[in-house]
Parts: structure tokens; sequence; C-alpha cells
């Protein structure tokens, strides 16, 4: 991992979306078939959730991996070891 | 040892009783709430100490300022107790905690290091807001992270005093630190210091607050052990994990009670300070049983100026579900844990490095409008109509050339704004929009350390949103340089003011004019706009406010009211006049007793309630009460024929 | 000493609460004492003030002094029946009291938008009243605009058609210069002779609103306080008293009615202050110099700390949001926890206790007056604490059914028993008082267990035992007469004055000889102002106080001044102090920043004859057997046959072991397993606490 995640070029569209990606899956809470996976702040931080999209209930909350680019920005220095002074 | 508490999405407190809680958490009911309380003890106690060993007005006086403890728990860091001075911040910290223990290795720590961080894509609010973070290390282990954050006069950068309006990176604002040692064992970090205090225009203030943000810490850090020293480490982790979770259920509880279903709103930034373009942030409030997610999409793209923010609203947006919700309980993580948000990579509410981000007051402002007006959509007899949405806040600073006082100069000044009417209420007049609820500086204090004179500071009649409940009243202040001093300005709802609610009418738009300051007369009187140059709002032709017909920037010298490096001679005054809140309900139904009340108190006019309530008044102290019967008669007919609507708050009687 | 003729052996302390009027005698010849409880006459204070006096037997004419704490200031304030108050203030600024700090009060009502702050919603001083002046005093005193004289003189005028009685005037910046404020009451003075006009000659301190609001208040309750007082001087007159009246005053000090009719807003809220200055006594007499102090009564709770024999002061004393006192005061809190708190469920579905009360009507269940909401005192029934026939003296028989149907209301929402329920909120009620008491405490960096907790009004007793175990103090001191100790301390307080004059400068800069002029000619202006009433200048003891803080700051700090003439070490070690005090309090110092003197503060004190308290070790032999024995609850824990005493029994030199119970005729105290109780060679009831 390097600086590539730094700085970015500001979008083109006028307003913006947040995708949700359905997942083949069933509630095990309502039994709804309208599950999808998506990027999220929730109160500890960025996560990627599957989530019941009928009852909110979740499949999973995932800590995003460098893959899921969420937050799109990253430290340059994440995977470097650690000095005294951090 | 740690108690591990395992509450899934469907098991709440609710349905225990104190067996059962004596069960879940180790420990009884009574030693639970001594211990929530304590932890808050600490809090409030470290929060005392900040604010009154603190140098500059921002944080001693303004009380800009919060203190936090951060617990570990399976799900990572979570806040247990905080006093925030700022509302916001107790919904910001938690996951600046987060960010920052994630990405620092634990291992390296030790007892008294202290983590400094003020970045906006680490969870920073931005850049003027710095944070101090220090693990408290037990048996070896961190448990705790004490925090504590106040906003600073100056960091550096392009712009004075961290407003950054005008610029388009973040190069230009305030210097960002991503997590960097502070204090390493309570031995300050040389370094760190000298990069600080090298680039800052005043070091003075800086240094004294990073000392008493440090200071508060050692003493939360003292007390927080005394807590875990008398009751044991698994009961203080159990007392703060039985608060969160108490602070969980209230909240689940009052969203459980909210239909099921989809609640869009939207609101506006007038411009983004560079180009004219206005700003949409859109949002659909989605409530599912006892979860809420709270989805930005629609959104505008980020914009070139600074009035965007990089991570935090999707934590702000809480704050104003939980006043309508949940207003009375303290918060904590438990108060975020139901709600999530989708925040559009590339908008304004989460946009990328380098962009601008210092201006994060009104768009924090209108977050939480829109999700107090989701609320009421849900909700409606709680409803609330929005605040003035802007704190008319200054930046101002200079050199300061008065015998035994030279050097330079910096301060912050808050003149206030007002919130909306609600089902309950007239709107609190005097304060700050939501996200702040910060206080007015000492001007006694301000005019003995900088060389400015606040001449005026007072409500602006006229400037609150018509309706059953008016909106607090917005207010005047004018600032009388004795030196050349430049100013920032940073506000908005400047083309148009607070929206009403339920029928009411809006509150005044933000304006700002260059006064000349001979004659004290003219100063003292706002609607005095003689010699006077327009810096921002709508006019008409005659260079008249007007608040429904004008045109924004008609013959000021801005086209926005976000302005930077305003230079301020000695013998002009800078005089602005703030919105008032939105009304609630309809002001045709207003008591005439309660609008008399406001004409005799000044604050309205009779020529304003005769056109926004029907009012006519026969004498200053007697309501004509069959003019105004029938009046209101013909505005509620006119209304239904689409020929009349709620006129927005506007003073009548200006002099040109 | 006070300097006045001895007229008889009798003084008397007198506390007209909210409630009641307390009346407190001491014989000073044969140490006799007299106590007397009468219902507060309201609006007309001074009826059941001379009719308890009345009620005591004393013959009026053996009483040399009466020592009076009141609340009819404060009553006035919350109940806004004030006087209608006009305000001059500088043109620009006259929404100064409804702007408050800006800011909403941390607590409770933080996020409600419903809320308002008290002065929009209930003001002191209505806008219309508010007169913006022109004028303007600079930051240094000089004069930035001229004083428009006619103006203030139109305004007086229209004041005076409009029949408004008093008139508050505060301008910027009279802190430093009062030129324009003293011209202005001057003019309203003229055009408005029968006026009660204040300025900030008051207390001319920084923080223009506070200042503001202090000035305000004391024009909104002084014609009322000052007329109260004029009619208990006429009645106590045709009584035929001719002796001594002093009044209670916030800075712990007493005064008579003509110097504290000066300033009546310093005596808003006398009555605890009474209560303290007993604790301070006390601590004095008894050798514990450090005391806790709680006064448990009905509806709230009083706390301060006595720490080395001395009471704290605070500079800012806050009775509403917005309505924030500057001047030195007695720091005393209240906690919303009493007696009569009502035991309920809140809306997050926690157990709570308070702040809502019962009240003295209907009071609680077990009072059988219709109250239906379980109260602490009925978990105190329930728990075996209180002997429905051994309270108040037998005046009230407590209805032990009643207390348990109410409590059982909350009990079965909880899924717990009645004794559960009561043992939870005695509990509870127990540590929201610890709790503020270690705000105030622990949490101000004090050791609790270097304290004693001092625990007097008529419930203190009943929950001290507990609460000391919450703190971790091992030592409770219970005084005689519990329920009246509030009107034996206004016999133990001093003449007390205070003055004080705000430099702004570098202490290191400061010439000592200059110090010490500054200091002088305070104590001068005080000596004349004893002189007053009655004090002789020898008799005069002055403590020196100096406020100060980090050039940059706005926060002082109140450091006490060691005796003795100021010299160039002075200097030096009041630099240490300072520095001594940030690194303790704040958890840094910072030599290099020079340290500025904000403020010059002395007190002169002349102190009162020493009060003899009637308690003498009974010598007769007294039964060692207990009255009887009951089923107690104490901390989750069942002792059936706990032994009741009789704190008579105590004071014939019976030590007892927890559990048990001790009454007397106003109070009943607890003693938790593991505590031992006797009576001290002082007279207070002592228990001794195995552990923490
Ligand atoms: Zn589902």
């Amino acid at each position: 991992m390097g600086v590539e995640r730094l700085i970015f070029a500001p979008p083109s569209e006028q307003f913006l979306h947040v995708q949700r990606t359905p997942v083949e899956a069933t509630c095990p809470q309502c039994g709804s078939g309208d599950v999808a996976r998506y990027p999220v702040a929730n109160y500890v931080g960025p996560r990627i959730v599957t989530k019941c999209q009928t009852c909110f209930h979740h499949l999973s909350v995932d800590v995003p991996t460098a893959d899921d680019h969420w937050p799109p920005w990253r430290s340059a220095t994440l995977d470097w070891p650690s000095s005294r002074a951090g | 040892m740690t108690i591990d508490i395992d509450i899934d999405d469907n098991q709440h407190l609710s349905n225990l009783d104190a067996k059962d809680i004596a069960r879940r958490y180790g420990a009884e009911l009574v030693e639970l709430e001594t211990l929530r309380y304590g932890l808050l003890e600490v809090a409030r106690d470290m929060h005392e100490s900040l604010v009154r060993s603190s140098f500059s007005p921002i944080v001693r006086d303004i009380q800009d300022c919060t203190a936090a403890i951060h617990m570990r728990t399976d799900a990572g860091w979570e806040t247990v107790a905080s006093r925030e001075g700022a509302m916001q911040h107790a919904f910001t910290a938690q996951h600046m905690c987060n960010f920052l223990m994630e990405e620092w290795d634990e291992a390296s720590l030790q007892p008294g290091d202290t983590i400094f961080v003020n970045d906006p894509w680490r969870g920073a609010i931005h850049q003027s807001d710095v944070n101090l973070f220090r693990p408290i290390i037990i048996d070896g282990r961190v448990e705790f992270v004490l925090h504590s954050t106040s906003h600073v006069l100056d960091l550096g950068g392009a712009v004075p005093g961290g407003f950054a309006n005008g610029v388009q990176t973040h190069f230009e604002e305030q210097l960002k630190f991503p997590p960097t040692l502070l204090y390493a064992g309570d031995v300050p970090v040389r370094p760190a210091f000298n990069y600080i205090l090298e680039n800052t225009r005043v070091p003075s203030s800086l240094l004294g607050d990073l000392r008493a943000l440090y200071g508060c810490l050692a003493v939360g850090d003292a007390r927080l052990r005394e807590l875990v020293d008398r009751f044991g480490l698994a009961l203080v982790r159990a007392g703060g994990q039985y608060g969160t979770d108490r602070i969980e259920q209230s909240m689940r509880a009052a969203i459980a009670a909210l239909p099921d279903g989809d609640y869009p709103v939207e609101d506006f930034i007038d411009e983004d300070g560079v180009t004219d373009e206005e700003l949409r942030i859109a949002a659909t409030v989605r409530v599912r049983g006892d979860s809420i997610e709270v989805d930005f999409s629609g959104t505008s793209r980020q914009p070139l100026g600074n009035v965007g923010t990089a991570w935090i609203e999707g934590t702000r947006c809480v704050q104003g579900i939980k006043m309508v919700l949940d207003p009375h309980s303290p918060v904590n993580s438990g108060t975020l844990r139901p709600i999530e948000a989708l925040l559009p990579a590339g908008s304004a509410v989460c946009t990328l490095p380098p962009s601008s981000v210092s201006n994060h007051l009104d768009i924090g402002s209108r977050n939480i409008n829109m999700m107090t007006t989701a609320m009421s959509m849900a909700l409606p007899e709680h409803g609330v109509a929005p605040d003035s949405g802007n704190f008319a806040a200054m930046m101002i600073g200079g050199f300061d050339d008065r015998h035994g006082h030279e050097g330079p100069w910096a301060g912050a000044i808050l003149p206030g704004g007002a919130w909306g009417g609600t089902y309950k209420s007239d709107g609190l007049t005097s304060v700050t929009p939501a996200i702040g609820a910060c206080r007015s500086s000492v001007w006694e204090h301000i005019e003995r350390e900088s060389p400015i004179v606040p001449l005026m500071h007072e409500f602006l009649p006229d400037s609150a949103g018509a309706g059953f409940h008016r909106g607090g009243f917005g207010g005047i202040f004018t600032l009388l340089p004795l030196a050349t001093t430049y100013a920032t300005i940073t506000g908005d709802r400047s083309k148009r003011g607070a929206p009403g609610v339920n029928g009411g009418g809006s509150g005044f738009p933000f304006y700002a004019w260059l006064v000349p300051g001979d004659d004290p007369s003219v100063v003292l009187d706002p609607f005095d706009l003689r010699g006077c140059e327009p810096l921002f709002g709508v006019f008409d032709g005659q260079g008249r406010p007007v608040a429904d017909d004008g045109v924004f920037g008609r013959g000021a010298r801005y086209q926005t009211a976000k302005v930077a490096g305003l230079e301020l001679k000695p013998g002009y005054a800078l005089r602005v006049l703030f919105g008032g809140g939105g009304g609630w309900g309809d002001p045709l139904e207003r008591p005439v007793d309660r609008v008399l009340e406001d004409v005799q108190a000044g604050l309205y006019s009779p020529e304003f309630v005769e056109r926004a309530y029907g009012v006519v008044l026969s004498s200053s102290d007697e309501v004509d009460v069959d003019a105004t019967t029938r009046l209101r008669a013909e505005l509620a007919d006119a209304r239904k024929d689409g020929k009349w609507t709620v006129p927005a708050a506007c003073p009548t009687n200006w002099i040109v | 000493m006070v300097d006045v003729p001895t007229r008889g052996p009798w003084w008397f302390g007198i506390d007209v609460g909210g409630t009641f009027t307390d009346v407190v005698g001491i014989n000073r010849e044969t140490g006799e004492t007299r106590e007397h409880k009468v219902l507060t006459t309201k609006p007309r204070l001074e009826e059941g003030v001379i009719a308890a006096l009345r009620e005591t037997g004393v013959p009026i004419g053996d009483v040399a002094e009466i020592v009076h704490g009141h609340t009819s200031g404060i009553n006035a304030v919350l109940s806004r029946t004030g006087a209608r108050v006009a305000l001059l203030a500088t043109a620009g600024h006259r929404d100064l009291l409804d702007i408050g700090r800006q800011d909403r009060e941390f607590g409770p009502d933080f996020y409600d938008p419903s809320w308002l702050r008290p002065h929009q919603a209930r003001p002191i001083v209505k806008r219309q009243d508010r007169y913006g002046i022109v004028e303007r005093i600079g930051w240094d005193g000089t004069q930035v605009l001229p004083l428009d004289e006619n103006q203030v003189r139109t305004a007086a005028r229209k004041l005076r058609d409009e029949g408004i009685e008093s008139v508050a005037v505060c301008f910027l910046n009279s802190y430093i210069s009062q030129e324009h404020e003293q011209r202005a009451a001057a003019i309203v003075r003229e055009e408005l002779p029968e006026a009660y006009v204040q300025t900030s000659a008051l207390y001319p301190v920084t923080k223009e609103h506070e200042r503001t609001a202090t000035i305000a208040l004391d024009a909104y309750v002084g014609p009322i306080v000052t007329r109260y007082l004029e009619r208990l001087v006429e009645g106590l007159d045709g009584t035929g008293f001719s002796g001594s009246l002093w009044i209670m005053t916030m800075n712990g000090g007493i005064g008579t009615v003509a110097e504290t009719s000066k300033a009546p807003v310093f005596q808003l809220v006398s009555g605890p202050v009474g209560g303290v200055n007993g604790a301070v006594h006390l601590a004095r007499t008894a050798k514990s110099p450090n005391l806790l102090t709680m006064d448990v009564g009905g509806t709230s709770t009083d706390i301060a700390v006595v720490q080395d024999g001395e009471a704290p002061m605070t500079d800012l004393w806050s009775i509403e949001n917005g309505l924030t006192m500057t001047m030195p005061v007695l720091d005393i809190h209240s906690v919303g926890s009493g007696a009569g708190s009502i035991v309920h469920i809140d809306a997050v579905g926690n157990l709570r206790v308070g702040p809502q009360s019962a009240g003295s009507t209907p009071g609680p269940a077990c009072y059988g007056r219709g109250g239906t909401e379980p109260t602490l005192t009925d978990a105190c029934v329930a728990l075996g604490m209180l002997q429905p026939d051994l309270f108040a003296g037998g005046a009230i028989t407590l209805e032990v059914e009643l207390a348990r149907k109410a409590l059982g209301t909350v009990a079965d929402q909880l899924g717990m028993s009645v004794e559960e329920l009561a043992d939870a909120a005695y509990r509870l009620a127990c540590s929201d008082i610890a709790g503020s008491i270690r705000s105030i405490s622990t949490y101000r960096g004090l050791d609790v267990r270097d304290f004693g907790l001092l625990a007097f009004g008529a419930a203190g007793p009943m929950v001290a035992d507990r609460v000391a175990r919450e703190l971790g103090s091992r030592k409770v001191l219970v005084p005689a007469s519990p329920g009246e100790f509030s009107a034996f301390g206004l016999l133990t307080s001093d003449l007390r004055v205070t003055r004080a004059r705000s430099p702004l400068t570098t202490l290191a800069d400061h010439d000592p000889d200059a110090l010490e002029v500054a200091y002088g000619e305070m104590e001068k202006d005080i000596i004349e102002d004893l002189g007053r009433q009655g004090v002789a200048a020898d008799a005069i003891e002055f403590e020196r106080a100096f406020f100060a803080m980090y050039r940059g700051q706005t926060w002082d700090n109140r450091l006490p001044l060691q005796s003795g003439t100021i010299d160039s070490e002075s200097i030096g070690r009041m630099l240490r102090q300072v520095h001594e005090l940030y690194e303790q309090r704040y958890g840094f110092s910072a030599e290099e920043i020079p340290v500025l003197v904000s403020t010059l503060e002395v007190t002169g004190v002349s102190r009162r004859p020493e009060m003899t308290t009637a308690f003498r070790p009974s010598a007769a032999a007294v039964s060692t057997e207990p009255q009887r024995r009951v089923s107690l609850r104490l901390a989750g824990q069942v002792h059936d046959d706990s032994p009741v005493y009789t704190r008579e029994q105590l004071s014939g030199g019976l030590t007892v072991s927890g559990p048990a119970i001790i009454v007397e005729s106003y109070a009943t105290t607890v003693v938790n397993a593991g505590s031992t109780a006797s009576v001290t060679d002082t007279g207070e009831l002592l228990l001794t606490l195995d552990q923490a």
C-alpha cells in the first residue's frame, strides 16, 4: 500500500448515491429475500453491512478490507512497523 | 478480567428487572448506577479543568470544548461518558477514537502518552477542532482512552482562524495532523510542539490551550484510576457497559414507537463561497422496527469551496434524531448504536481529500434541521422548525498596537442564532444552532485583550419566523475595531431564512454591512443604513433588506456570506444582522395577547404583526379585536385561494 | 468581641424556611436551650417569627440578641413576585439578561428543542423596562462615549410615570470606572426620590452578564427584603425587644439591618448558611476540622465541605440558568433528594428517587394524609428504620401498611418485593447524595477518608451511615437537635465584611509595599463599616486572599494569603502557591507565563462570643437495655431483633454496635452492622464505621 489513496479527483456527477448490491439470501429474522450489501458508517466507524432491507436485521457487519475502498482514503503507512513515536 | 455482555438486536434491557440486570452485568443495580454516574463525573471534572485552565476565549468563555471517556468493548472503542460543550462533539468523538486506535500500534503505548489528531479524514470535525487522546493502561492493556477536544484560534494555513472561506483544498486550511505523539510518557515531544508553535499566528494562546487540553487528561487519568482502585476494573467496565446499554434501550424504544417508513428530506446551502452553485443536501430517513438508516444519497457532489465535510455527518445526524426522540438522556455510544448512515463518497457529506472542509457549520446545521424535520414527519405531534442555520461566526485578528498590549492577537465571536418554534413552545432566542450550544464571549474580557469594541449585541426585532409558536429572534452584532483588523465571516441562510413548518413562516436571512463609526446614534441604530456599505444579503433596488422578493448580492460587495480577509479599519464598524428560527404552526391562530406581548417588548413591530399575524393594533397597548378578526379571516381565505402566504420575517422601517 | 451592652442572658437564632420557622434560644448564663417550630407564615413572615419567639416562653426583655436567616428574597425570585424593575444598560446591550451566556444548560434539557432560558420565559426585568443608555467606558476606564444625561432623565421620568419602584443601573466596564453609573443613578434618584436604586457599587467585578444579573436581582428583591426587615424590626419593637437584631448573609457573616439592607441580594438564601456556620463551629469545638456537611430536609439536601475548620467560598452562584450572581458566597450545593423524594421509574426505565417531592402536602404515604406515591420516608418505614410510634416526637403516627402499599405499585413493575424495592430506593437515594458530596470532595481532590460526615436536618441521621460508606468516610457525627441545627448555627455566626478590588496586574511586578497599602486601605474601610455596627477596631480579624491566574486566562483562582505584613518574600511565596495549585487542580503548571493578580480580597471578621452548648454528660444511671427490638433490613440483609435505643441512653455513656436504631425527638439515626455509636464529650453522636 502506498500513497495512491491520499488524493482524489472530485466526482463528475451532480448528485451522488450509495449503491446497494443485492445478495442472494433470506433474512433469518423476517424471511424476506430482499437482502443487500453496502458500506455504512455505523456507531463505531466504517463498516460493510449485509442487511435485510425489509427489517434491517444484520446478516453480517464486516470491518472493511483494503479492497472495499471504504472509506476511499487510506493512510500510506498503515502496514509499516511502528516506532516509539507511532 | 472483562465482562462480556451479549445483547443481540432483539433482546433489550426493557424486559429486564433488577435481578436480571444483576445477573447480566455481575453487579448490583445500585453499583452500576454509581459507576455510570462516576464515569460522567470524571468527564465533567475533566471538562471543568479544561475550561478553567485554558487560555483562548473559544475554550474558556465560549466553551467549544468537550471531554469524553472511551472504553474498550468487543465492538471497538465506545464512548461511555462525555461532557460536551458543543453538542456535536458527543456524536463525533467515538469514531475518532476508533480511527486512532485501529491505526496506532497499541504495543508501543506507554502511560502518559498523549496523541494529537485533527484530521477530518480520521473523524475530526475540521482542522480547527483539535483532539488529544490519552490511553489508560491498566494491568498491561489499554482499557480506556481519555479524550479532550476544543476549537483552537489558529493553526496556520492561508486564512487566519480556521474558517478558510474561498479556498479549495485542505492544504490552504489549518495544518492537518494525522495521529501525532504530543507527549511521550507525560514528557512533551519537542519536535511536535515546535512544529505546531512555529506554524501558528498565536503561539501563546495555542500553547496555553494545548497544556490545558493535556492537563485535563492528566486530571481525568487520576480520577478514573481512583474509581478503578476503589471498585475494580471489572465493575467499572460493567458500569460503562450498563450505562451505554441503558441509553441504547431508550433510543430504540423511541424509534420503535415511530411508524416504519421512509422519510425523505432535503435542505440547501446558498453557495460554497467559490461558485454561486447551490448545494443540495438530501437524506432519506428509513425507520424499520427499532433501527434507523439515514441515506444521504441524492446529495450534491463535493463543492469546490469549504462547505462540505469529510466523514462526520454520519454520526452528526444522530443528534437531530435524538433531539426529538430522546432529548433528556445523556449521550454515549448507546445513542449511536441504533442508527447507521450511508455517505456517498465524493458527495458534500463525504468529500474526498484534498477538498477543503473548514466551514462545517452550515452543513452540520442543515443536517440536524433535516433530521428534526424527518422526525417531525414521522411524529407530527412533535414538530420542530429549523434554526437560524448560522452562528454569524467571526474569526478576527490582527496586530494590537495599544500600549502594553503590542503583539498579534486573534479572537472568535459567535454572536449566536435562534432555534425554531416547536410543538410546545416558541423558539429559543440567542443560542447557536444545534451543533454548538456554545456560550457567548465576555465582552469585558474581549475588550481588554483585543483592540475592538463590541458596540452592540441585542435581539433583532421582526426577525423571528411567524407561527402559532414563533421562532426565536435573531440578533444584531456590531463591532468597532480600534486597530486594523482582519475578519472571516462564516454563514449561510443568507438567501432565505430558516423555513417554518406546519404553516409557520420563515425567519429573517443573514446580512452584513460596514458602518461609519463616528456617529454613535447611527451605529447603534441597526435600521439606519445611511452611509453603510452592504457586504452581503438580499436587497431591493434601494438597498433595503427584503426577505421575500429581493435579489441576493444586489449592490453588495460579496455574493456570498462566506468571507475571508475582510479588512476592518478604525472608524468603520462591522454590523451583522442574523435571522431567527422558523415558525411552527399557523400565525393566524396565535393568541392575540401573545402577539401583543411581543409588540410591547419591542420584538415585533405593529406593521409586521399585521402582515404576518393578521393582528391590528389600535394603540401600542391595545388590539383592535374586530379589525383583527376581519383581517385574520381575509388572510385565511386568501391563503386558501393561493393569494397569501405567511411573509418571511423582515423589519420594515429601514432608513436609506 | 461585639461592643454591645448585654440586656439579658438569651440569644436566639431564627431560621425562616420554606415550610417551617425554627427558633432556637440559648441562655448564655445557664446553658439552657429552648426550641420551637411553627409553620412559616406567608406572606407576612414576621408574624411567624414573633409568634415562635413568644412560644418559647422566654420573656422578650431577657433576649439580648437575635440572629436571623430567612428566604423572603429567594422566594420572590422563584415565584417571580419581586418588584417591577427597570434596567439602565449600556446602549446596544440591554438584552444581556435574556441572552444570558447564550448557552443551554448541560443536563436533562440540553438537547430538548422546547427548552427556554428561564429569563426569556419568566423575566426579572421585562424588555420594555430595559433602557439602552448612550454612554461607553473603554477597556482602560477612559470615556469612549459621554453619558447622555438627557436620555437618562427622560427615561427616569418615564419610569416615574409608569410607577416603577426599583431601578438597576449596570454599564459595561463599570468594574473599572463607575463614573457613568453613579451619575446615572444620581439622576434617577433626583427624578424618583422614593425608588430603590442599585449599581455595580454592590460588587464591582468583571463579567458583564453576571454583574448585571446580580444587580438586577438585588433591585428585584431589594424592596421586598428591606420592607420585610422594616416590618420585622417594627414587630419586634412592638414586643418590647430592645436587643440587637443581626441578619445572616450568604458570605457566611452577619450584619445589622442597616448594613445588610445596602445589598439585600446577599441575603437571598441565608438559612442554609446557618447550618454551614454551625458545622464550622462544631468542627472547631469538637476538634473535627474536616467535615462533609449534609442537611437533609423534606425536599432537598444541602451539602458543603468544611476543611481545616473553614467553609469554602465561591464567586459564581446560579439560581437558575442565566441568573448567575458574582459575589463571594458560601459554597453550598443543593441536591434534589430529601425524605419526601418520590420513588419512581423514569422514562428510560431506571429506578429514581426524586427530584419530585411529596412535600408537606400530601407528604409521604405513611403520613396517612392522602399521599399515594412512595417516598424515601416510606422506604425507611418498610425497612424498619422508622418506628411508627416514635416519629417526630410522637406528633405523627406512621402507617406502615400505607407505606408498603405505595411502594408495592413501583415494586410490581420491577418484579421486586416491597422490601427489595425499599432497600434499592434507600441505597439509590444515599448514592445520589453521596455522588453529589463526592463531586464537591473526591472530585475536588479531597480524600474523603480525612473527613467526617456531619448529618443534620430531620432526615440526615437516617441516611448518614450508608452515605458515609458509599463515600468511603469512616466517621459520622450527628449534632444535638439535628432538626434545628441550622437555627443553632445562626448563633455561631460572626460579623463579616468583605472588600475587594481588581488590579488585573502581573504579580511579579508588584511592589510588596504597594500591595500592603492596598490591603491596608480596604481594611481601613472595613474598620469603618464594622465600626458603624458597634465593633471596636481591635476586635477585627482580617483574612486576606488573592485571586490569580496565568496571563491570557480569565478563570481566576482564590488563594489564601499568608498572614503578616507583605514583604519581598511574600511575592515569591504567592507565585509558588499559584503554580502548585495549577499542577494539582489542572494537571499542568507554566512557570514561564506571568501570573496575574485579578482581585485582592480582604474579609474582616468580628468573632462572636463562644456559645456554650447545653450538653452535659448525664451522671444519672441509665438503662443499657434497648427500648425494643425490631426487624431491620440494611444493605440487603435482614437483621431480626435489632435493638432500638434512645439518644439519652448513649449520652449516659452507652456504646452501641450496629445494626441498631437510635431515636430522639425529631430524628432517627440508623447504625449499620459494623458501626459503633457513642456520644462524645462535646455531645455529638459519633458513628465509627469499621470500613468504607
Ligand atoms: Zn428481515
